[in-house]
């Protein structure tokens, strides 16, 4: 009898390893499993064994039912990973996708949004003026009088009289102190227009204008700020280099270099062989500019910076013309 | 400002090369852009001696020449009628290219070969001199390089000098600059006055000046004898090297010391002056001027003019008169200098559009002090250039002498400002060697005074960055602010337009920037466009015509991209624009700025693909555009109805309202515009105004279903004319709980629906938050609905 049982296990998983579709395995389960299988039988002569032998016999032959179930199992299992095997080998996975269509962001806007987190992450608001602006606040505010030599710096486009294309994003810093009290941390980004136009400029552009005004604040701190905010945006090997200069609404004045990010400053094309480049403008705040917006120059003291964005854009993204930027080519947008 | 490195070594001993001088400078705040070395382009053209001169056989005023240049001697043919024999001359050698682009080259002239050319003063760029070669003293060696015989190679150091520093506009103040930076003492510019003639200068000329507060000095000298003519080479070469052209002898000494002391200096002739009396004084209304340039000037009370006593001879500062110019006929010289108002000479150059050397010194403020030695320096030039005889004396009104301005310098204040302690002593030897005088108040106090010609200095922090300039900002140490961080949100806006970006890019468009400026004739020509918008903010000096209206809405720069695009084949294009548009307020305010949201789309709703094409574009692509931005700006509570927009005139269009405040259309752009940009197919649009959609909104999680749904479908006829819309908020007004979702799943006209109806297939969901509803509870509601609607439209059910 566990002869028999042995034989039986032996065969049925013989013939189960032979079996090559789900659909025949099903007979070959019946055979063996079924209600009248093989199994069943051999159960039924059970009954008339005699009493001693039943329990291990019956032992024996529930054992041997499991075994073929597992192998039963097993081999369905082995198909059916075969079959999807199969199916898969079938198509050709290199055909191209199906594609989405995808939008992209414009370089400027890219730019712009890093320097609005590098700047949160210093404590920095946005703030905003309108583009079309007064006079005052974009000149006579800013300690640049009618009249003023200054005022050549700016080529200004304008709809009447008293009333123009802001130059610059320094106004913002106007508006943002008549409205609010020290403490004082924003930055001021925005279109700003020039009547200028030739291979290097644009009669529009984009600007960021910085702002800090407090109880102290110092050239050192203002070093600082510019550091911290050129090592994130370009990349922490970058040298600066502080220069003296002049705006009417700051003194002392800085122009701001760094060192070229084409050539690492050992010069090139890009930085006219200096190694150097400019990108800011910035200054403690003249305290003219304090008694316009009704500050008091012994209280409170601050800094004031702007760059222009088309210029951080070029250096990062390699673009060589700054019209680009207004032409909307498709070939050109979709590279960001 | 141009000037040369060994003009500099004239007044000063330099030791740095001409780089380092040019990036101590530059790091002084007097920033050199550029760094020119001149001569290098002659490096071919050497001294040559005439050794034979022989009439060309084929040309009457040719002749050929055998020059000697040291290595060999070259037949050279000659036009000029000047040279002798013997003669040294420049000889420009083959593969020499003049100063004006010309390359010599090797050729035969009428039958004869030439094998160089012998130059001219003006062919080398030394000066307007072209009647004849240019003739060298005769120990000029033979062979030897023009450039470095002449010491025309020289490095020119270009600066952009910043407005305030007009002290810095001439020679003299550059080498001050230098002086302070490197510790070296300036060499003294010695004027040996020639002997003064017999006639004294207050009988041959009165001058008066009636507007002291534009002319606080004048003063003037008298040359007689003088002979006008060509300069001698050191003065045109001086002037050369600042990019000064020579004009003539006079002419050269003034624009000369203008450059060495940066005081402009007019000269007039004397013999033209009316009745040898001077006026200083304001135009009168509607006097006239012809400047030398030619031109009549009509003057206006403001202008200041020199006058004699018939007729204004010079427009102060400025330009002077045709009338009293200096011609090779002139005898006896007046020279003017003097210290005009700087905000008067800049109105009077910004309202004739004059902008000169000389009025650009005045407008920045020169040195009172130096009018005098300037005069004088000019007065023993002309005499020596000239051969002219000074009169005795000279003429100077000086009633009210600047006083230099005295400012407290509170040395706390220098650390407050730099954020760092610069040695007391440090501080006096900057402010000292800039001719800065100091006396010390107390502990904390000095008080500092500025020299006159320092018009930049008013203040302490004018000091402050004086010290710091000179100290080095390179020296100064990096900190971070230590303040208070306000806790007001401004940012929010901002934030809103990233969001907006996000979503219209994940939806495909690509972001574009437009120029604020539109042309007048887009305008113009689209009369629907025309029509609506006469209040238009104009440019009043704009660049170009396409650039003179400030837009007021983004839909024609975005066109105008997707011509741009279509032209240069781009299929599926899809652009939005985030910006701001302009409109109108009344006089005197500010225009209203508002910040609109403009999309365009063009093409197929799927970018190709093997699978086959995908359809074109639809009406209902652009609205889903919209429904899903809302969506994912999680903005419900709007609609979508038909409504005209200007730039979608008679094409399908609608306006998103929220309320019932339109916050902005979308639809079908109008023909006309496709046309006036030559675009070839349809394009549909979006502009939003972006106020309307940035509401506060409090997100409120709803409970997730646990019962499942009931679907019934139902299809149904309505009339024609019974807009969708309709239909569904009839349903949705039945206010049926257990009805979530309408879907309309087909619109179908033809076979089985009447003519002037059609069929619309409907699925309703209807599900229970509370239990799961039985076929009996989702029956009685859709016959609810089904009676209703059959009820309000006439519909009816199809079979």
């Amino acid at each position: 009898m566990l002869e028999q049982l042995k034989n039986l296990q032996i065969a049925a998983k013989n013939e189960f390893l032979k079996i090559k579709d789900a659909g025949s395995l099903e007979q070959i389960r019946v055979k063996y499993l079924g209600r009248k299988g093989l199994i069943s039988q051999l159960m039924k002569t059970i009954a008339s064994l005699p009493p001693e032998e039943k329990p291990l016999i019956g032992k024996k032959a529930n054992e041997c039912k499991r075994v073929i179930e597992y192998f039963l199992e097993e081999r369905l299992s082995q198909l059916k990973q075969k079959s999807t095997k199969n199916k898969k080998e079938k198509i050709d996975l290199t055909l191209p996708a199906f594609p989405f269509l995808t939008g992209h962001k414009h370089p400027i806007t890219l730019v712009l949004e890093e320097t609005y987190q590098i700047f949160a992450g210093l404590g920095f608001e946005i703030a905003e003026g309108p583009e079309i602006e007064k006079d005052f606040y974009n000149f006579e505010a800013l300690n640049i009088p009618k009249d003023h030599p200054a005022r050549d710096m700016h080529d200004t486009f304008y709809i009447s009289k008293e009333i123009l294309l802001r130059t610059h994003t320094s106004p913002v810093q106007i508006r943002t102190m008549e409205k609010t009290h020290p403490p004082i941390r924003i930055i001021a980004p925005g279109k700003v227009y020039r009547r200028d136009a030739d291979v290097t400029h644009t009669p529009m552009f984009h600007q960021v204008e910085g702002l800090l005004v407090d109880t102290s604040a110092s050239f050192s701190e203002l070093k600082g700020i510019l550091t911290a905010f050129v090592h994130q945006m370009f990349d922490p090997q970058t040298r600066l280099r502080f220069r003296p200069s002049y705006f009417p609404f700051t003194e002392p004045s800085a122009e701001i270099d760094i060192s070229c990010v084409m050539c690492r400053g050992e010069g090139c094309r890009v930085c006219s062989n200096t190694g150097w480049l400019e990108i800011l403008g910035a200054g403690m705040v003249h305290p003219e500019v304090f008694r316009a917006v009704d500050y008091d120059s012994e209280k409170y003291i601050g800094f004031a910076f702007g760059m222009g964005m088309e210029r951080i854009a070029m250096l990062k993204y390699g673009i060589g013309d700054i019209r680009l930027f207004f032409e909307n080519d498709l070939r050109f947008l979709t590279q960001f | 400002m141009k000037i040369s490195y060994k003009l500099i070594q004239k007044y000063i001993d330099c030791s740095l090369s001409p780089e380092a001088l040019a990036d101590k400078l530059t790091m002084a705040g007097l920033e050199v852009c550029a760094i020119e070395k001149t001569g290098l382009d002659l490096s071919s053209c050497v001294v040559g001696q005439i050794l034979e001169i022989q009439p060309h056989p084929d040309a009457d005023r040719l002749t050929v020449c055998q020059v000697n240049i040291g290595t060999e001697v070259l037949p050279i043919v000659c036009g000029a009628q000047n040279m002798k024999l013997n003669d040294k001359v420049p000889v420009a050698l083959v593969s020499c290219r003049l100063p004006g682009g010309f390359l010599i080259k090797k050729s035969k002239i009428r039958g004869v070969s030439s094998q160089g050319m012998m130059c001219s003063e003006k062919e080398l760029n030394l000066s307007e001199e072209a009647s004849g070669l240019m003739i060298l003293p005769s120990e000029a060696p033979i062979g030897k390089e023009i450039c470095s015989y002449l010491g025309l190679d020289d490095v020119v150091l270009e600066l952009d000098l910043t407005p305030n520093r007009g002290d810095c506009l001439s020679v003299r103040g550059i080498v001050r600059e230098i002086a302070t930076l490197t510790n070296e003492t300036t060499k003294k510019i010695t004027i040996d006055m020639p002997p003064e003639g017999n006639t004294n200068i207050q009988d041959m000329m009165s001058i008066r000046v009636d507007a002291p507060d534009l002319c606080p000095r004048y003063s003037a000298s008298i040359i007689s004898d003088v002979t006008i003519g060509p300069s001698p080479l050191w003065l045109v070469q001086q002037l050369q090297s600042m990019g000064i052209r020579s004009i003539n002898n006079v002419v050269d000494v003034t624009n000369f010391v203008m450059m060495e002391w940066g005081q402009p200096l007019h000269a007039f002739d004397y013999d033209l002056i009316q009745e040898k009396r001077i006026i200083v004084r304001r135009a009168k209304e509607k006097e006239k001027i012809i400047t030398l340039d030619e031109v009549e000037r009509q003057l206006i009370a403001e202008n200041l003019v020199i006058v004699d006593t018939k007729q204004a001879i010079a427009l102060a500062g400025v330009m002077g008169g045709a009338n009293t110019e200096i011609s090779n006929q002139t005898h006896t010289i007046l020279l003017e200098s003097a210290f005009f108002d700087p905000i008067s000479i800049r109105r009077t150059s910004a309202l004739f559009g004059l902008h000169s050397e000389a009025s650009h010194r005045f407008e920045r403020g020169i040195d009172p002090d130096s009018v005098i030695l300037a005069l004088n320096r000019a007065t023993q030039l002309i005499v020596e250039v000239t051969g002219g005889k000074p009169a005795k004396g000279i003429i100077d009104i000086y009633p009210t002498p600047f006083q230099p301005q005295n400012i407290t310098l509170r040395l706390p204040m220098v650390k407050k400002v730099l954020g760092i302690e610069i040695p007391e002593k440090k501080i006096y030897q900057i402010l000292q060697n800039m001719d800065f005088s100091i006396q010390r108040i107390d502990e904390q106090k000095l008080a500092v005074l500025a020299p006159v010609f320092r018009w930049d200095i008013k203040r302490e922090v004018d000091l402050i960055e004086e010290i710091a300039r000179i100290y080095g900002y390179e020296n100064i140490p990096v900190s971070l602010p230590t303040g208070t961080i306000s806790a007001e949100k401004k940012t929010k806006l901002r934030n809103f337009e990233t969001k907006i970006r996000d979503i219209l890019v994940g939806l495909g468009f690509s972001e574009a920037i437009n120029f604020s400026f539109i042309s007048k004739k887009i305008m113009d020509d689209l009369p629907q466009v025309n029509a609506e918008s006469e209040e238009r903010i104009y440019l009043k000096n704009p660049l170009t015509e396409d650039q003179n209206v400030m837009r007021n809405s983004l839909i024609a720069g975005l066109c105008k991209n997707i011509a741009f695009n279509q032209n240069r084949q781009a299929q599926n294009i899809r652009l939005f624009e985030l910006g701001r548009c302009f409109i109108p307020s009344s006089s005197g305010s500010l225009p209203k700025e508002k910040m609109m949201l403009g999309a365009v789309m063009q093409g197929s709703r799927d970018p190709a693909s093997w699978q086959g094409k995908s359809e074109s574009l639809t009406f209902f692509d652009v609205k889903g555009v919209v429904e899903a931005f809302m969506s994912a700006l999680g903005i419900c509570d709007y609609t979508i109805c038909s409504d005209n927009y200007i730039w979608m005139g008679s094409c399908h269009c609608c306006s998103i309202r929220v309320g019932n405040q339109p916050i902005g259309f979308l639809g079908e752009i109008d023909k006309s515009i496709l046309e006036y940009f030559d675009i070839t197919k349809n394009i549909f649009g979006i502009e939003i105004e972006i106020e309307f959609l940035n509401m506060p909104k409090k997100r409120t999680l709803k409970p997730i279903p646990k019962y499942p749904s009931i679907t019934r479908d139902l299809a149904l006829i309505i009339p024609e004319e019974i807009p969708y819309q309709e239909l569904y908020k009839s349903i949705r007004d039945m206010n049926i709980k257990i009805l979530q979702k309408i879907y309309l799943f087909d619109v179908y006209r033809g076979d089985q629906v009447p003519s002037g109806e059609k069929s619309f297939g409907l699925s309703l969901i209807y599900q229970s938050l509370e239990k799961t509803l039985t076929d009996k509870q989702v029956n009685a509601m859709h016959k609810k609905i089904i009676n209703h609607l059959k009820q309000k439209f006439h519909a009816s059910l199809r079979e």
